[in-house]
C-alpha cells in the first residue's frame, strides 16, 4: 500500500520535527556538562584525577631525561642534532679508557624525575583536594609534607606521592597515596646503557649486535657520521615501548699522531 | 787519472711543512668549567672552585680525590668501575681503590626470580626479591649475561581442568596456579586432549614469544603453528594429528625447511618472528599469524636478519674483503688496495658498516680520519651471508717495520714500497731485495691537515716521505759547467749534461725515462747502449768500483760486455804507495732507481700511502695544492774533494704536482735558464711561468 500525503501536511511535520530537534539540542547543550561533571566525581576516584594531573609532565620528563643522557640539565656534555647529550663516561686524553661520571645511572635519573616533579605533584595534589572540595566533599588533606617515590621498573616507571587525604560525603575514603604509571622502559635502558659505560671503561669497545640479539625489541645505534673529536653519542631505542635514550662518551680514542 | 772537476751538486729535496706542539698541565682540577671531572689544566682559573670543589698544584694522576677506583652502592648492591673518588662521593657511592672483580659484593652472578634472570649482584638480586615480591636464586658461577639469560625458564604448564556441572573448562596454567584455583592439573597434556575438556582444536593462531602458537575454543596456547597438524574435514586427521593436539610437543617444523606458511616455529636469531600476516607477506595456510621474515632490502639486495656489509658511496670507501677465516686481506684484495693508492682513502673518505636488524638497516659510521676501516667476508655453506665489521686500521706499526719480509706479513695492513729506506740509508746489493724500502700503511690514514696547528695534521708523518738526493756531476775542467740547465739531450755537442753524471743520476728530470729501466738496468751491469750518445743518460757507466783507500771515491771499472772489472793495477792508484796488485777493490752498490720516472713513482707513492698527503682529490673533486708535491733544485759548485766551492747559488722548484692529477709533471725547460758564463757561478732564475707547458 502506498500512502500519498498532500504537500501542506508535509511541510507541517518537517517544521513539527525541526522545532523538536533544535530543542533537544538545546536541552542537551544546557545539561551535559553538568550531568557529565557529576558522572565524573562519580567514576572518579582521586587517583585517576591525580594521573591525569600527572601525566603529561611525566611523559615530557622522561622523553627529556631520555634524549639528555638521564639529566634534565646536563652540565657536561655534547651538543647532538640540538640536544646536549650527557656524557656518561669521558676522558680527554686519547688512547685512554674513559672515567665513569655517572656510577648509578638508575638512582641518578630517579633522583632527577623526583627533583623535577615533586613540586608537580604537591600541586596536583591541592588540586584534587579543591576538586572534592568544590563537589561537596569534606576534605581533611594531610598536615605532613608529601613524599614523591619514583621507581623505575621493567617497563613502567611508577611514581607515587605518599600524602594522606581523607574525603566524606555519604561515607568516609581515606588514600594514603597517589600513583601515576607511565608505560616506559628506561628501567631497561638505564640498565644496558650502564652496561655499555662499563664495557667503553674496561675495553674501550662495545659491540651492539651481541646486546640486540640479547634484547629483540632494543636498537642501538651511534652517532652518523661520526664526530671528529672522538665523541661518541649511543641511542638506544625501545621498539616495543617507543623509549629512547641517548648518552656521549669518549673513550680510547686514538689519535692521528705517530711517536 | 782522475782530473775530473766535480763542479756542482744538485739537491733535489720533496718537502713538506712539519709543525708540532705541545702542551704543559700545570693543575688538576676537581671540576673544571667546562663541567667534566679531575682534568688537568694549565692555570686554576679553568677550575670551578665554587662550594667545597678544589684544585691541586700536581697532575690529577697525583691528587688523591681524583684516584680511579670502583664506586659501591651499598644499598642497592650497584658497582662501577674506573671511578674517580670525587665523583663516587657526590653521586653518595661507598669508593674503593680495588679493581671490581676484587670486590666480593660486587661480583656479578645470575639472579633467578621466577620465570625472570638478572645478571647482577647478590645485593642487587636481594633487592629485586623484595621488590617484586618473589623468591630469588642467586647462581655465582654463572659469569656471564648470555649464560645467565640461558637460565630463564618458564614455569611448565599443563592442562587444568574445571570440572563444573555440565561442563569442562581447561585452561593452560601453571600446577600452583591450578591447585589454587581446585582444578585438576593435568601435566603434559593440552586442553584438547580428547575427553579432557570441553575445548577443541581450531585453525586460529596467536603470537608468544615472537613464535606463532595454534589457539584452541577456549583461548588457551596448543603446540606451535604447523598446517601438517590440522585438517579442516574431520575425515583428514591422522593419529600423529590428533596426537599433536593431545600432548605438549616441541615443533615438528621449521620455517627454512617447511615454510612461513604452514611453519610457526619462528626464530629471531634465523630471522624469523611473529606477525600479524599482512599482504605481501607468506599468507599462512591457517589463522592469520604468521612467521615474519626479518630481512632488509637494500639497494636492490637482500639481506638477511644479521647480515652486515660495508656501505658504498659519496665519500665513503668500498669495504676491504678479508679471508673469514683468518681475517686477514689477502691475494686480489691486497693488490687492490696497494694499486689503488691514487683512488681509495683518499681525504675525507671514510668507512660505514651496515647492519640489517628486525627488517632495517642500520648505519654505524667507522671511527673518521680511517681510524677505523670496515672490513667484510661472506660465511656461511655457500658463502652467502655477509658479515662486516668496524676495525682499527693499525698504520702505524707499518712505519716502524724495516725490513720487506716484516712488512708484508699478511696479519698486518701494510706495503713494502721497494726504493728508499726512511733513514736514507742503502742498503748492500745482497740485502737490497729485503731492506731497500720503505714500509707504509696499506690503508692511508688521514689527518686534520687544514689546521696546521694541531698535532694531529700529518705534517709529522707527511714528512717522512721527504727525500733529499744529492746528484752528483762531474766535468772535465775545459768542458763548459754552465749547461745543467739542459734537461733534455742535445746531441749536437755530442756531450749532454746528463753524460756526466756520477751519482743518483735518477734524480734528474727525465733521466733515462725514454731509456726504460730494464735497459738502464742492463747499462749498470756493462752493457752497451747502441744509441747511447741520444739517450739522456750517463755516459759514466764504467763507474762502479770503489778504490780501496776510501770507498767513498770512484774509479773506473773496465768494460767489457757485461763484465765490470774493478781491478785495477796499483800503479794506477794515485794512492797506493807500494805498487802491487790491488784484488779487494770493491764494487759499487747499484743506484736505487734507473729512471727518473721510477724514483718519481716512488716518492709519490709513498707520500701518498703515508695518509692525506701529497696531492690528493678529495671527496668533493677538489684537488689539493699542487704544490703539496714538489721537488725543489739547489746548485753547488764543489772541489774535486767534494768540499763546497761556492755556496748554492739558486733554489727553485723543478716539479709540482701534476694537474692532470695523474703524478708530477716537469715544467718548461726553459724556466732553468743558463745566464753565467763558463766557468763562473752558475745562476739560474725563472722564466715567465704563466705559460709553462706539460
Amino acid at each position: 500500500m502506498v500512502i500519498h500525503l498532500k504537500k501542506r501536511g508535509q511541510v507541517t511535520i518537517f517544521i513539527i520535527l525541526a522545532i523538536l530537534l533544535i530543542i533537544i539540542a538545546l536541552a542537551i547543550f544546557y545539561f551535559l556538562p553538568k550531568l557529565k561533571s557529576s558522572s565524573d566525581l562519580g567514576t572518579k576516584n582521586p587517583n585517576t584525577y591525580f594521573q591525569s594531573c600527572m601525566e603529561n609532565e611525566l611523559e615530557d620528563t622522561l622523553v627529556t631525561i631520555g634524549l639528555q643522557g638521564g639529566s634534565l640539565e646536563p652540565e657536561f656534555y655534547k651538543e647532538y642534532q640540538d640536544e646536549k647529550i650527557e656524557f656518561l663516561c669521558y676522558t680527554e686524553d686519547n688512547n685512554k679508557a674513559c672515567d665513569i661520571l655517572r656510577p648509578f645511572l638508575e638512582e641518578h635519573i630517579t633522583n632527577e624525575i623526583k627533583k623535577e616533579l615533586e613540586p608537580k605533584a604537591k600541586e596536583c595534589y591541592n588540586q584534587v583536594v579543591g576538586i572534592y572540595d568544590k563537589s561537596g566533599y569534606n576534605v581533611i588533606p594531610s598536615s605532613q609534607e608529601g613524599e614523591l617515590i619514583v621507581e623505575l621498573l621493567p617497563g613502567k616507571v611508577k611514581l607515587s606521592y605518599l600524602k594522606e587525604l581523607t574525603l566524606t560525603k555519604k561515607d568516609t575514603q581515606k588514600y594514603s597515596s597517589f600513583s601515576v604509571i607511565a608505560n616506559n622502559n628506561l628501567y631497561e635502558l638505564a640498565n644496558i646503557a650502564s652496561n655499555i659505560v662499563v664495557w667503553k671503561s674496561i675495553i674501550g669497545n662495545f659491540d651492539p649486535t651481541s646486546y640486540m640479539a640479547l634484547y629483540h625489541d632494543l636498537k642501538i645505534e651511534t652517532d652518523n657520521p661520526k664526530f671528529t673529536d672522538g665523541v661518541d653519542i649511543y641511542i638506544l631505542t625501545d621498539k616495543k615501548y617507543d623509549t629512547t635514550f641517548q648518552f656521549a662518551v669518549r673513550s680510547w680514542v686514538l689519535d692521528l699522531t705517530y711517536g | 787519472m782522475d782530473k775530473m772537476k766535480r763542479s756542482a751538486l744538485l739537491l733535489l729535496t720533496l718537502g713538506f711543512v712539519l709543525l708540532a706542539s705541545s702542551f704543559v698541565s700545570a693543575v688538576c682540577c676537581e671540576k673544571v668549567k667546562s663541567g667534566d671531572w679531575c682534568q688537568d689544566v694549565v692555570t686554576s682559573d679553568d677550575c670551578v672552585l665554587t662550594g667545597d670543589l678544589r684544585w691541586n698544584a700536581a697532575s690529577c694522576d697525583k691528587t688523591a680525590y681524583c684516584s680511579l677506583g670502583t664506586c659501591v652502592n651499598v644499598n642497592s648492591g650497584t658497582c662501577s668501575p674506573n671511578t674517580e673518588m670525587t665523583v663516587c662521593e657526590k653521586e653518595g657511592g661507598q669508593w674503593d681503590q680495588r679493581e671490581i672483580n676484587e670486590i666480593e659484593m660486587c661480583k656479578n652472578g645470575c639472579c633467578i626470580l621466577g620465570e625472570q634472570v638478572a645478571f647482577v649482584t647478590k645485593t642487587e638480586c636481594s633487592r629485586f626479591a623484595t621488590k617484586y615480591a618473589v623468591d630469588s636464586i642467586f647462581k655465582s658461577d654463572v659469569t656471564t649475561e648470555a649464560a645467565c639469560y640461558d637460565l630463564s625458564q618458564p614455569t611448565e604448564v599443563g592442562a587444568c581442568v574445571f570440572d563444573e556441572d555440565y561442563t569442562k573448562d581447561c585452561k593452560m596454567i601453571s600446577k600452583e596456579s591450578c591447585l589454587a584455583q581446585e582444578g585438576q592439573f593435568n601435566r603434559g597434556l593440552l586442553c584438547t586432549a580428547p575427553g579432557l575438556s570441553d575445548c577443541v582444536k581450531t585453525s586460529k593462531t596467536t603470537c608468544k614469544d615472537e613464535k606463532v602458537y595454534f589457539l584452541d575454543s577456549c583461548g588457551n596456547l596448543a603446540n606451535i603453528y604447523d598446517s601438517r597438524m590440522f585438517s579442516a574435514s574431520n575425515l583428514g586427521w591422522t593419529p600423529e594429528m590428533n596426537d599433536y593436539w593431545t600432548k605438549i610437543q616441541k615443533p615438528k617444523c621449521s620455517v627454512k625447511t617447511n615454510g612461513a606458511d604452514s611453519c610457526g616455529n619462528c626464530d629471531y636469531l634465523e630471522g624469523t618472528t611473529c606477525s600479524e600476516y599482512k599482504p605481501g607477506m607468506v599468507r599462512p595456510d591457517y589463522g592469520n599469524k604468521v612467521c615474519k621474515s626479518l630481512a632488509c632490502e637494500y639497494q636492490g639486495e637482500t639481506y638477511e636478519h644479521g647480515e652486515s656489509w660495508c656501505a658504498t658511496g659519496s665519500g665513503l670507501n668500498p669495504g676491504i674483503n678479508v679471508n673469514p677465516k683468518t681475517g686477514y686481506i689477502e691475494g686480489s684484495e691486497r693488490t687492490r688496495l696497494v694499486n689503488n693508492y691514487n683512488q681509495l682513502n683518499l681525504p675525507g673518505t671514510e668507512y660505514m658498516k651496515l647492519q640489517c636488524w628486525d627488517g632495517e638497516v642500520i648505519e654505524y659510521s667507522c671511527d673518521p680520519f680511517r681510524v677505523e676501516v670496515c672490513k667484510q667476508a661472506s660465511i656461511g655453506e655457500y658463502d652467502n651471508f655477509s658479515i662486516a665489521q668496524c676495525m682499527v686500521n693499525n698504520w702505524k706499526s707499518c712505519i716502524t717495520l724495516t725490513n720487506k719480509e716484516s712488512c708484508e706479513d699478511v696479519a698486518i695492513d701494510c706495503k713494502w714500497l721497494p726504493g728508499e729506506r726512511f733513514d736514507g740509508t742503502i742498503t748492500s746489493d745482497e740485502r737490497r731485495e729485503n731492506e731497500q724500502g720503505s714500509c707504509v700503511p696499506l690503508i692511508a690514514p688521514g689527518f686534520r691537515f687544514w689546521d696546521s696547528t694541531s698535532n694531529e695534521s700529518g705534517s709529522e708523518i707527511c714528512a717522512m716521505g721527504l727525500s733529499t738526493m744529492n746528484v752528483l756531476y762531474e766535468t772535465h775542467w775545459m768542458e763548459r759547467r754552465d749547461n745543467f740547465d739542459k734537461l733534455d739531450l742535445d746531441a749536437s755537442d755530442e756531450k749532454s749534461v746528463h753524460q756526466d753524471c756520477l751519482e743518483n743520476c735518477f734524480a734528474i728530470p727525465e733521466y733515462a725515462d725514454d731509456l726504460g729501466v730494464k735497459k738502464a738496468e742492463a747499462l749498470w751491469e756493462g752493457d752497451d747502449i747502441p744509441t747511447l750518445q741520444t739517450e739522456e743518460v750517463s755516459l759514466r757507466k764504467g763507474y762502479y768500483c770503489s778504490k780501496e783507500s776510501d770507498p767513498t771515491k770512484e774509479k773506473l771499472g773496465t768494460v767489457t760486455g757485461t763484465n765490470v772489472n774493478c781491478i785495477e793495477r796499483a800503479e794506477d792508484q794515485e794512492d797506493n804507495l807500494f805498487g802491487g796488485l790491488l784484488t779487494n777493490v770493491q764494487r759499487r752498490p747499484l743506484p736505487i732507481f734507473y729512471t727518473n720516472s721510477e724514483w718519481l713513482g716512488f716518492l709519490t707513492k709513498r707520500t701518498r700511502s703515508l695518509g692525506d698527503c701529497g696531492y690528493k682529490v678529495g671527496p668533493s673533486g677538489d684537488y689539493s695544492d699542487t704544490r703539496s708535491e714538489i721537488l725543489i733544485a739547489s746548485f753547488q759548485k764543489l772541489t774535486q774533494d767534494n768540499a763546497i766551492k761556492e755556496e748554492i747559488v739558486e733554489t727553485s722548484i723543478i716539479y709540482e704536482a701534476d694537474d692532470s692529477k695523474v703524478g708530477l709533471r716537469l715544467l718548461d725547460e726553459n724556466y732553468y735558464r743558463s745566464t753565467g758564463e763558463a766557468g763562473t757561478s752558475v745562476l739560474y732564475t725563472p722564466k715567465d711561468t704563466s705559460n709553462t707547458g706539460e
